[in-house]
Formats: C-alpha cells, sequence, structure tokens
C-alpha cells in the first residue's frame, strides 16, 4: 500500500477516533491475503476464530449483552466491515444489532438439549461472513435454562487472531462485573490500536526489502509440494470440508516434553514442530520441506494487548537431511522459529510475491502443512464467578491441506490433526496421530538418537504391515508336504501321469496329447540327453514355440536332472548365442522345427530325434527327493538398463506357485491357453500349473497366429483360464469380448492392467475372475494377485493386490525401515520362492537379493524390485511406478505412471506412455505416446488442453504424439528405447487465436488485466504472471461482459479456451428450456467443447435431424469443431461430386522382434 | 525420496555362502555374518563380484560334489 494511501486514509477519519466513525484503514498484506484468498473459496467460513463456552450458573444476558457491546466500543476493530474500492480495506461502523443474537432452548427436551445446542453451534461456525455488511464478529447465547449457556463467539480472521480473543474474553469478563456490581472499571492497560499498528507497519515498510530477500533465501530449493499419502483422488473441486481426529497426551508425557524444552532451551511449540516434522517426513519421503505456522505478530510489548489480526502465517523450512539426532532437530527447529520471529513483519503475501512458485489449482503455495501451536492455558472466560468450561467444536472448515492444532490448556496438552475430508481419511489421520505421540514419546525418552529411530513405526503399525499383511501367505505353506511342495517338478508330473495316463494333457490344433504320452515322451527324451552327456544340474537350451514339442522338451530336460532355459525362435542368432553361453549350456534341444544358428561350442538336438533315440532306453536314475533347491529354468530379464540378464528359478519356485492353495492353484476340469512365448515367465506358470495339477494345457495351432484366431481358441469351451498382457487383454475386450464369456478366470499381468477394458470387461461378464497379477521373474513369475471382486468400480487404477502363496512383501524406505501405510515406497519381496539370483554375476546378485530382516528364517534373503508401491488400508498393495521413473520438472516430482493414468482416464485414449525427455532449450520435459482407443481420431491439442484441466501445468507433457501401437520389449512391456523422437512443435505451434466469442471477449480482458498485447488461448494465466489479484480482476470484467465467471474459476481453468468452455458450459443450469426456442425441435442440450453458442447447436441439431430423422439429439454424444485435417477433407468431400468421402484405413505397425505366436 | 547414496555397506555372508550387503549400522538380520569389508554400495559390490566365485549355495555344492547328482 502507498503512503498517499495512508494520508487519504487519514485524511477521511474524523470525530471520535477509534469509533464506529467511518474511518478507513487499508488491508494490511497478512490482511489482504486472507481477503484475497477468500475469494477463490466457496465460502469464507473457512477464515474464522471461534470460542465456544459453557457458562454453568445465572447469567444475566442483559449484562452480558452490554458488556459485549463495550468491548465493540473498545475495540473498533471488531465491528468493522471490508470495503473493496477504490483499494481494499476496513471501514469502521456502528456495531450491529445483530452482532449479538440470543436463542433460547428453555423449551426443548432436557435430554437432548445439550447436543442440540452443540449442533447449533457449529452451525454457526460455517456460516458465511457478509464481510461488506458486516458482522465480522458475532455472538450467538444459548439459553438452554437459566442456569447453563453457551456462549459462542465467532470472528472473521480479518479482524480477530487468537491473541486478540484473550483479551476480548478478559475485557467482556470485566464488563460484564461492572455492569453486574455498578463497580467502576478499571484502568484500561495501555494498549496499542490497531489502526495505530497498521500505520507504523506501512511506515517501515521500505525497510522489509532485506528480510523478504532472506526469506526466499530460506525457502528457495525446497519442494514446492509436501505430498502426503492421500486416501482420495484430487478433487475437481476442493471442498474444504474439515475432519479431525484429537487425543490429550497423558501428563506424564507432558511433564516429559516441558522438562526436555527446558533442558534444551526450547520452547514446547518446538518439541512439537520436531515430533511432527519427523512424522511427515516419514509419511512423504522428503527430508527438507515447508511448513506453515502462525507466528503472533505482536513484535513489542505495547501490541500485547492489541485486538485485531496481527498474526502472520509463515513457512519453515524444516531440514531433517544428513541422519540428524533428535537434539540436532530441536535446535535445528529452534534456529528456524528464532528466524522467522525476526522476519515476521514480512506477511505471507510478501514471500509468495518473492519466490512465485509455479501455482497450482487449490493447493496454498509454499507449504500445505501446518501446525499451529495455541495456548488457551491463559484464557479466562469467568462471567461473575459463573463456572465455565470450553466446548471443543471440530472445525468445519480447513484452509490447509492438515493442520496439527497443539493446545496448551491450563490441565495439559492436546494434539489435534484437522484435515481436509475430500483428500483423506479419519484412519488413515488417527494411525498418524499415534505414530506422532510415539515420535514424541521417543524424542523425550532418547533425544539424541538419529532420527531413523525416533521416526520409526509405532509397533503395532509395524506389525501390521509387516506380519499381519503378510500372514496369509505365510500360512499357505503349512500343507506343503500333502501339496508335494518342497520335490522336484518331474517328479511330481510323473505322479499326476501315473494317476491319469488316459487325461488330456495337451491340446494342439485337432491333436490331443494324453499324460502317459507325455511322460513316455519326456521320459525318452531325458534318456537321450543323458546319454549325450547332460549331467545333473546343468542347463540346456530350448528353442521353440509354445506347444507339445515344447512342454515335452521342457520335462525331458527336468527329468534329465538339468534346467532349461527358454529361447525363442525370433531371437536373433547371436544372441541365441550369447544367452547359451551365459547359462553354460552345451546341448540346444530345438522343438517344432526351429533351427538355429550354428554355434561350433554347442551340440543341437531335434526334439523329435531325442524321443526316437531314447524311446527304448532305460529310464535315467531317478534324482533324489526333496532337491527343490535345483534350477528349473533359466529366463532372461531385460531391466530398463543394461544387458538381459539371466535368471535362475529352483523347482520350489514352481511348485510353490502352482501348487499351494489358492487362487493361483488350477485344477484337473481346468484348460489352460498357452500362447506366449516360452521365453517369457508367465508362460512357465501357465504350463505346470495345468500339468501339476491334472488340467489340460490347451496350445494354438502354430499356424494360426492372428488375434482373431486367438480369440476364437478362447472361445472354445476346452478353455477355462487364459492369462493375457495388458495389450492382448484391452485388444480382445475392445473387439472380442466375447470370446471371454466361457472363461472361469483371466489373468492379466506383466505391466498395468488397462482398467477401462476391465470395467468393460466386468459389466459384460461380472461373473469371470478378473485378476490382475504382478511379480517379477526374480520370485518366480507372480508375487502378488488382486481379484475384481476387491475393486473399486470407479477407481482409476486397480490394486496389484495381496502377497500370493509364499510370498512376503515389504514396502521399505532407503534405510529398509517400513513405511506407513499408505506411504509410498520400495517393493521388497521375501519367501520361499525366490530365485536364486543372476546367473554368474555376484556383484548384481548380491546387490538385488538383501538379507531379510523380517523373514522367518535364518539366512533368508529378499528381492528389491526397484518397483514403488504403497499399501492399501485393505492389505492389497497399489502399484505407483518405477523407483526411476520419477522425475523432477522444474522442481517437482512427478511420478510417469501418475501422468499416463491421467491419459487414459481421457475417452478416446487406450493406451499412453510417458517419459522423461531433455528439451533442446527448455530442460527436463515429459513427453508422451498416445494410441487411440477404437479408432478414434486423436486430436492432441484437444487432448493436451484436457489434461491442463486436471494436471499441474509441470505435470502436463510439452510434447503429445500420438502413434499406432507403442512398442514392446520381449517382456510385452513398453520399449521406451524404440519409441520415436518427442515432437515439441505441439507446444510451440504459435499463436492459437481465439476461436469463439467468449473466448475473443476472455483473450480482451487478460490482455488488458495483465498487460499483454495478445493472449493465446491456451496459455497458462500463472505463466502469464498471472496471480490472485488479477485473477479477481479477471472475474469481474468478466462477469461484467455477460461471462459468469468466478475468481475460482480462473485459478481452476487458467487458460482462455478453459475458462470459456466454463461459462458456456454454467449456462444450461440456469435455463435449458431456453436453449432451444423451437418447440418442435431437439431439447436443448449445451456441448461447451462445440464452441457453439446455444442457438448455433439448436440449429445444428435441426439441421441433422432434417436431414436424417434418425438421428435424435440423445444420439449425439459431443460436438466438436473439425481439426484442420477434417476440415481439409470436408472441404474435398464437397469439393468433388465424385468423391467417396475419405475412408480412414487402420494398419497396425509391429516391431521387428514381435513374436507373431505371441500374438496368437 | 531419501538419498541413499551416502550410506554405508556392509559386505555379509549366509550359511548357504551367499553373499549380499546390509547398511552399516544396523543389526544384521538373523543368519547373516559380517564378512569383513565395508565400505560403499559399489566397493561392496566390487568386493563380492572377486570373492563370491561359484554361485551354487553351499548344500547343493556340497552335495554335488560328493554325491555325484
Amino acid at each position: 500500500m502507498s503512503a498517499s494511501g495512508m494520508d487519504s486514509a487519514r485524511g477521511r477519519s474524523e470525530g471520535r477516533s477509534g469509533s464506529g466513525d467511518g474511518s478507513f484503514l487499508p488491508l494490511t498484506t497478512t490482511q489482504h491475503g486472507i481477503w484475497l484468498h477468500e475469494q477463490l473459496l466457496p465460502t469464507n467460513a473457512v477464515y474464522s476464530v471461534n470460542r465456544a463456552i459453557w457458562l454453568y450458573g445465572p447469567l444475566d444476558v442483559v449484562a452480558l449483552r452490554s458488556a459485549f457491546e463495550d468491548v465493540l466500543h473498545r475495540h473498533p476493530v471488531l465491528s468493522a466491515v471490508v470495503r473493496a474500492d477504490p483499494e481494499p480495506g476496513l471501514l469502521m461502523s456502528r456495531p450491529s444489532e445483530s452482532a449479538f443474537r440470543v436463542v433460547d432452548l428453555t423449551g426443548f427436551p432436557a435430554g437432548a438439549v445439550r447436543e442440540h445446542a452443540g449442533e447449533m453451534a457449529r452451525q454457526d461456525l460455517t456460516r458465511p461472513f457478509d464481510t461488506a455488511a458486516g458482522p465480522l464478529v458475532r455472538v450467538l447465547l444459548l439459553r438452554l435454562s437459566d442456569a447453563e449457556h453457551l456462549f459462542v463467539l465467532n470472528g472473521h480472521h480479518l479482524v480477530l487472531d487468537g491473541m486478540s480473543v484473550r483479551v476480548v474474553a478478559r475485557d467482556i469478563a470485566a464488563a460484564y462485573e461492572q455492569v453486574i456490581t455498578g463497580r467502576p472499571p478499571r484502568p484500561a492497560v495501555q494498549a496499542a490500536r490497531f489502526a495505530e499498528h497498521v500505520r507504523t507497519q506501512a511506515d517501515s515498510a521500505p525497510s522489509r526489502a532485506p528480510a523478504v530477500d532472506a526469506w526466499a533465501e530460506a525457502l528457495r530449493g525446497l519442494p514446492a509440494t509436501l505430498d502426503l499419502p492421500r486416501d482420495r483422488p484430487w478433487p475437481a473441486t476442493p471442498s474444504y470440508s474439515a475432519g479431525s481426529v484429537s487425543a490429550c497426551i497423558d501428563t506424564e508425557l507432558v511433564s516429559g516434553m516441558r522438562k526436555m524444552a527446558v533442558a534444551q532451551r526450547v520452547t514446547p511449540f518446538t518439541v512439537a514442530l520436531a515430533a511432527f516434522s519427523l512424522v511427515l517426513s516419514r509419511y512423504s519421503g522428503e527430508e527438507r520441506f515447508a511448513l506453515g505456522t502462525t507466528l503472533a505478530g505482536r513484535v513489542a510489548a505495547e501490541l500485547d494487548e492489541t485486538v485485531g489480526m496481527l498474526a502472520n502465517t509463515v513457512p519453515l523450512p524444516i531440514d531433517m537431511s544428513g541422519a540428524p539426532t533428535g537434539v540436532d532437530l530441536l535446535h535445528r527447529g529452534r534456529s528456524a522459529v528464532l528466524e522467522a520471529l525476526s522476519r515476521q513483519d514480512v506477511s505471507f503475501a510478501q514471500i509468495v510475491e518473492a519466490l512465485r512458485p509455479e501455482r497450482m489449482p487449490h493447493r496454498t503455495p509454499v507449504f500445505q502443512v501446518a501446525i499451529q501451536y495455541e495456548d488457551l492455558s491463559g484464557e479466562v472466560w469467568s462471567l461473575g464467578g459463573l463456572r465455565s468450561e470450553r466446548l471443543r467444536l471440530p472445525q468445519e472448515l480447513t484452509q490447509f491441506e492438515l493442520t496439527l492444532l497443539v493446545t496448551e490448556e491450563a490441565d495439559g496438552i492436546a494434539l489435534s490433526l484437522e484435515y481436509r475430508k475430500d483428500l483423506f481419511e479419519a484412519d488413515a489421520l488417527d494411525r498418524m496421530l499415534r505414530h506422532l505421540i510415539t515420535v514424541l514419546e521417543r524424542l523425550v525418552e532418547t533425544p539424541e538418537a538419529p532420527v531413523s529411530v525416533l521416526s520409526a513405526l509405532p509397533d503395532p503399525q509395524r506389525d501390521l504391515v509387516l506380519r499381519q499383511f503378510n500372514a496369509e501367505s505365510a500360512a499357505a505353506g503349512e500343507h506343503d508336504a500333502e501339496q508335494v511342495v518342497g520335490q522336484r517338478i518331474d517328479r511330481v508330473l510323473r505322479r499326476v501321469a501315473e494317476a491319469g495316463p488316459d487325461r488330456i494333457a495337451v491340446v494342439q490344433g485337432a491333436e490331443e496329447y494324453t499324460y502317459g504320452r507325455l511322460w513316455s515322451d519326456s521320459r525318452a527324451a531325458a534318456a537321450a540327453l543323458r546319454a549325450c552327456g547332460v549331467r545333473p544340474g546343468e542347463a540346456v537350451g530350448l528353442l521353440g514355440i509354445a506347444g507339445y514339442e515344447a512342454t515335452v522338451a521342457m520335462a525331458g530336460i527336468l527329468v534329465a536332472g538339468g534346467h532349461y532355459v527358454p529361447l525363442d525362435p525370433t531371437f536373433p542368432g547371436d544372441r541365441v548365442v550369447h544367452m547359451l553361453a551365459a547359462t553354460g549350456a552345451r546341448h540346444l534341444v530345438t522343438a517344432a522345427g526351429s533351427v538355429p544358428a550354428g554355434d561350433p561350442g554347442v551340440r543341437v538336438h531335434a526334439l523329435g530325434d531325442l524321443v526316437r533315440d531314447g524311446r527304448d532306453a532305460a529310464e535315467p536314475a531317478p534324482l533324489p527327493a526333496g532337491l527343490d533347491g535345483d534350477l528349473a529354468y533359466v529366463i532372461f530379464t531385460s531391466g530398463t538398463t543394461g544387458a538381459p540378464k539371466a535368471v535362475g528359478v529352483p523347482h520350489r519356485g514352481v511348485l510353490g506357485t502352482v501348487l499351494r492353495p489358492g487362487s493361483l492353484r488350477h485344477g484337473p476340469d481346468d484348460g489352460i491357453l498357452l500362447h506366449l512365448t516360452i521365453a517369457f515367465d508367465p508362460t512357465v506358470y501357465m504350463l505346470w500349473s495345468a500339468l501339476l495339477t491334472g488340467g489340460r494345457v490347451v496350445t494354438l495351432d502354430p499356424e494360426a497366429t492372428s488375434l482373431g484366431r486367438l480369440a476364437e481358441r478362447i472361445s472354445q469351451p476346452d478353455v477355462t483360464v487364459a492369462g493375457l498382457t495388458p495389450a492382448h487383454f484391452a485388444v480382445v475386450v475392445d473387439h472380442h469380448a466375447d470370446a471371454l464369456r466361457g472363461l472361469r478366470r483371466v489373468l492379466v499381468g506383466g505391466d498395468v492392467l488397462p482398467v477401462r477394458q476391465a470395467r468393460r470387461m466386468l459389466a459384460a461378464l461380472p461373473g469371470t475372475d478378473l485378476v490382475n497379477v504382478y511379480g517379477p521373474t526374480e520370485n518366480s513369475i507372480i508375487s502378488t494377485a488382486s481379484h475384481a471382486d476387491t475393486w473399486d468400480r470407479s477407481a482409476s487404477s486397480v490394486p496389484i493386490g495381496r502377497p500370493v502363496a509364499g510370498t512376503s512383501c515389504y514396502v521399505l524406505d532407503p534405510r529398509m525401515e517400513p513405511v506407513p501405510l499408505g506411504a509410498a515406497g520400495e517393493l521388497f519381496v521375501g519367501g520361499d520362492r525366490l530365485a536364486r539370483g543372476y546367473l554368474d554375476e555376484p556383484g548384481l546378485t548380491a546387490g538385488k537379493f538383501l538379507p531379510d530382516p523380517f523373514g522367518d528364517g535364518p539366512g533368508t534373503r529378499m528381492y528389491r524390485t526397484g518397483d514403488q508401491v504403497r499399501w492399501r488400508a485393505d492389505g492389497q498393495l497399489e502399484f505407483i511406478g518405477r523407483m526411476d521413473s520419477q522425475v523432477k520438472i522444474r522442481g517437482y516430482r512427478v511420478e510417469l505412471g501418475e501422468v499416463e493414468a491421467a491419459l487414459v482416464e481421457h475417452r478416446d485414449v487406450r493406451q499412453a506412455v510417458v517419459t522423461p525427455w531433455d528439451h533442446p532449450t527448455g530442460g527436463k520435459r515429459l513427453a508422451a505416446y498416445l494410441v487411440a482407443d477404437g479408432g478414434a481420431a486423436l486430436d492432441e491439442a484437444e487432448v493436451r488442453r484436457w489434461l491442463a484441466r486436471r494436471l499441474p501445468p509441470y505435470m502436463v507433457p510439452s510434447s503429445l504424439r500420438v502413434l499406432d501401437e507403442i512398442p514392446l520389449n520381449q517382456n510385452q512391456k513398453p520399449d521406451r528405447k524404440r519409441l520415436p523422437a518427442p515432437d515439441s512443435a505441439g507446444e510451440y505451434r504459435g499463436h492459437r487465436a481465439p476461436r469463439t466469442e467468449a473466448e475473443r471477449t476472455l483473450a480482451g480482458i487478460w490482455s488488458d488485466v495483465l498487460g499483454l498485447d495478445r493472449v493465446d488461448i491456451e496459455d497458462d494465466f500463472f505463466a502469464l504472471g498471472g496471480d490472485s489479484l488479477l485473477a479477481m480482476r479477471v472475474a469481474a470484467r468478466a462477469t461484467e461482459a455477460g461471462h459468469r465467471v468466478s475468481a475460482h474459476d480462473v485459478f481452476s481453468h487458467r487458460t482462455v479456451a478453459g475458462l470459456a468452455a466454463v461459462t458456456a458450459g454454467a449456462e444450461p443450469q440456469s435455463g435449458p428450456a431456453t436453449l432451444v426456442p423451437a418447440a418442435s425441435g431437439p431439447v436443448g442440450r449445451a456441448f461447451p467443447r462445440s464452441g457453439l453458442d446455444p442457438r448455433q447447436t439448436g440449429d445444428l441439431l435441426r439441421r441433422m435431424s432434417a436431414a436424417d430423422p434418425r438421428i435424435t439429439v440423445d444420439e449425439v454424444e459431443d460436438i466438436h469443431p473439425l481439426s484442420p485435417l477434417q476440415s481439409g477433407m470436408l472441404f474435398h468431400s464437397l469439393d468433388d461430386a465424385e468423391s467417396r468421402g475419405y475412408l480412414r484405413q487402420f494398419t497396425f505397425e509391429t516391431p521387428d522382434d514381435l513374436d507373431p505366436a505371441a500374438l496368437g | 525420496m531419501t538419498d541413499s547414496g551416502d550410506l554405508r555397506y556392509l559386505v555379509v555372508r549366509n550359511d548357504e555362502e551367499q553373499y549380499s550387503i546390509w547398511p552399516e549400522g544396523r543389526d544384521l538380520p538373523a543368519g547373516w555374518h559380517a564378512e569383513g569389508t565395508s565400505g560403499s554400495r559399489e566397493e561392496c559390490l566390487e568386493h563380492i563380484e572377486a570373492v563370491w566365485t561359484d554361485m551354487r549355495p553351499r548344500s547343493l555344492r556340497v552335495r554335488m560334489e560328493s554325491a555325484d547328482v
């Protein structure tokens, strides 16, 4: 505010100073911040400072009213109202009659009256303030009886703060006393009036510049947001509705806290600050962040008694880096608080101004989590000796995402976590509160302990995530002996074959192979291999495609005592050679006529020859029982970086997966589809889960490689279980959903399950058990499974589920300590199905297979998956992304998977892959690759606009490219290395001019308000230098021009195009009947994306109906303007009467090494 | 995520003579013993690369060497 503004304000002030004299006080920067912020909120009741006090004994209501009026006169700021023009400020008014209301509840039934009074008090707290008319401070007195009253004081934060309430309480009590007794008033304490304080502050404004710089310096480099695990997705429109969980800490801990505070020369606030920071760090994974708090702002003694809004909210920088002890942390906290106090004449608004952080819709800049400390022990409501008792009312609304309230009362310390109900669940916050109390206890007992110890989970929560969530899978091994887990695969296969030699084991085209045949062929192949010199414990290569021959080859290699190395015929020859060398294989079996490139070091055997040669040979000597630690197979996995690694998996891994009771076990009545490459480990599961339980393996005719044939085969009655990759699943559901009708179970794994297709399938086939499976090869194919009956049908992702039998899942931080339920951490898997390691890679193996500190037996290991997950409260895991898929974009932590998930929510996007991209000039950016859903034409600009409304700007990819198909690697996961180069043209394609009248008007207003020559309709409001004040100007001018938008809308939509869509979309609610005047015409509907006004929309719909009466308005899903390409097509069609129009033909390019057998 | 790059590790071994690494200063899980080497993660893994020459679990190695199966 300017000095001349002050002068004019002073010039206007006349008459008795400090009464309802109409004098004007410009808002302080803090008040200004509050005032601006509340314009962006659905209700200003968020800024309420309130107390509810029970008064017991004979209360003189008239005396209380006049005492309150006396206080209003004594502190004129309490009767102020807000005047917005020409500059926002407080106008001192006459106290309002309605500021003191009495409601008589004496007639209310005695049993329920107290509860009813509490309810009325709560309702009053949510009633907004009329800042222009006042009152900004009001009293509601509820009269329950002559001797029982509830006194509710509620003030707007613009004129009242916590310290002021203490003064108001004391002054009301004094005035009441005076009215009752007639004694002369006590001499007034010498206190600066609020108005004087404001003027002093304004005069010292220029000297604050160094302090502002110091703030900016202290906060620079901190993460822009502190992201706590949310229980709900971001709401489109925040409600600010508050929930809270509270606890009173016991007297022993209180006295411990106070003692330690004295010993460490810190305040109890700093102790609470340290404990809360420790908990937040555990939940967020951040070591440095900003935490908001409120400082009293009573910088001089004469301000102690001043009534008004002097408090200031400031961000405290928290630093827990470098493994400090608890004591270190307390001292760091003290310094942060002292520094904040030394600069507290700088308002939060000025700090934000200096930092200019990128703004996000509905999130406060700089900090989102706060800690508030209130000392109510000195606030006394003693009215003429009546007994008083504070009624703790939970706040109905809250400004911040999460706030810890530490309240010192006469009888102890109360902690409460106040949270936004649209983000968090009470259960989760309750756990956080327990955690906080545990951390406080540890801090008091062992302040010298390192923070990692202090912040560890409380024992019950640790037990929950380590033991209880793994209890079921751990117990699944109890019946291993009867399920013959603990043997070799070949031994179990022999038992099954001997028990039912005539049962069908493998179906291939028209051929059916019995278990008897399978076993005798396998035994023959094994004998021949032994005769050729294959030794137990030796690796034997196997080149072929999924089918009977490959099955015999696998079983034969195992019967011979070796382990098989499945290789795909489409692998390049030198890759096969390399893989054989890496496993030390000296022999290679080829199945189904596959012929490899020659390698002199390897003997090649065609399976047919082996079976023939070994037919009459003696059966190989059976291997000793119980050797389930021997390797069964070696499969190569390609990590995100580096060469493929050979993972050696023992028999135990397979049997523990397919034989233990549970949802992964199949039975003799099942027919299981085998259609993927044998080099992919789901094939191991599908094959052995059928053959070791007496079921059927159904393979595809090698010639039948089309997707249609795959679907056709699935639809046959002999198939009951199919395992599909996400890519196959999506296509099958979209084009051949009927094929799935006869299936009992569909397993989808290998990558993120496409949710939209899952929903489609479940809607069509509610009885089918759709299972999302997850697992690294290093833990025998499958580690977790989630069944559709546990899914929330509206969620945008599905969990990866619970640990399967024999697997324990741990979600750990980098120090390998469990993270809280709900928090993101790295998934480690332990249990008895782990692979032995990477063949001939001791360093790699030792770095990924770590000691399992939570395991049952001594010396057990756990595998570090590299995947980021979180526990849900129901004990299922949610996949977040690869640990290395987290990137920082302009200082913000971005999870690529989150952007991908948002993109596939777009109805025309089937699949999305997002990768980080080093932009030649723009630093690190995101590049997205999209596949259209069902042949829809994707408009990149439209997708970008759509996304910009859902994600903060730093999460919107700079490049969007539409591909026919995402290239997949050998493991059926997107092959990021083969994606085409990003395309920045979308972002910098030049000026996008307004297209509609609304856009033109809004763009004009933006240019004026922002001082720009022209505005692109896709430009971000904040990127152009907009702020909350300018947003209000835009809203005001747009409304004048007939486009009803709020500042809130400007904050949420942020582009001219987005805002124009809002104004278009808002109209039908006000009166749909007026949209289409013709009664015979289509019913009025609005299509905001069409860019058409209601009259044009109506015309268009009528013309459509006229052209083709079969088209009704209900069938019109949406109207879009033509893209330039589409306009061109239309132009050509109209131009050329002979034109047959543009028939769009879809061809799918497949990657070079795609296995045709895998596609079916 | 907290940076784990500055953590120091121990080289550890279990009774099957499988090697691994473990953060220094944290209690060793049951059945694991410090092998005597400590250092950065990379230093520890390099050491393991040099000394873990037979990756078969000890019980398997003993069986294969004694019984020829």
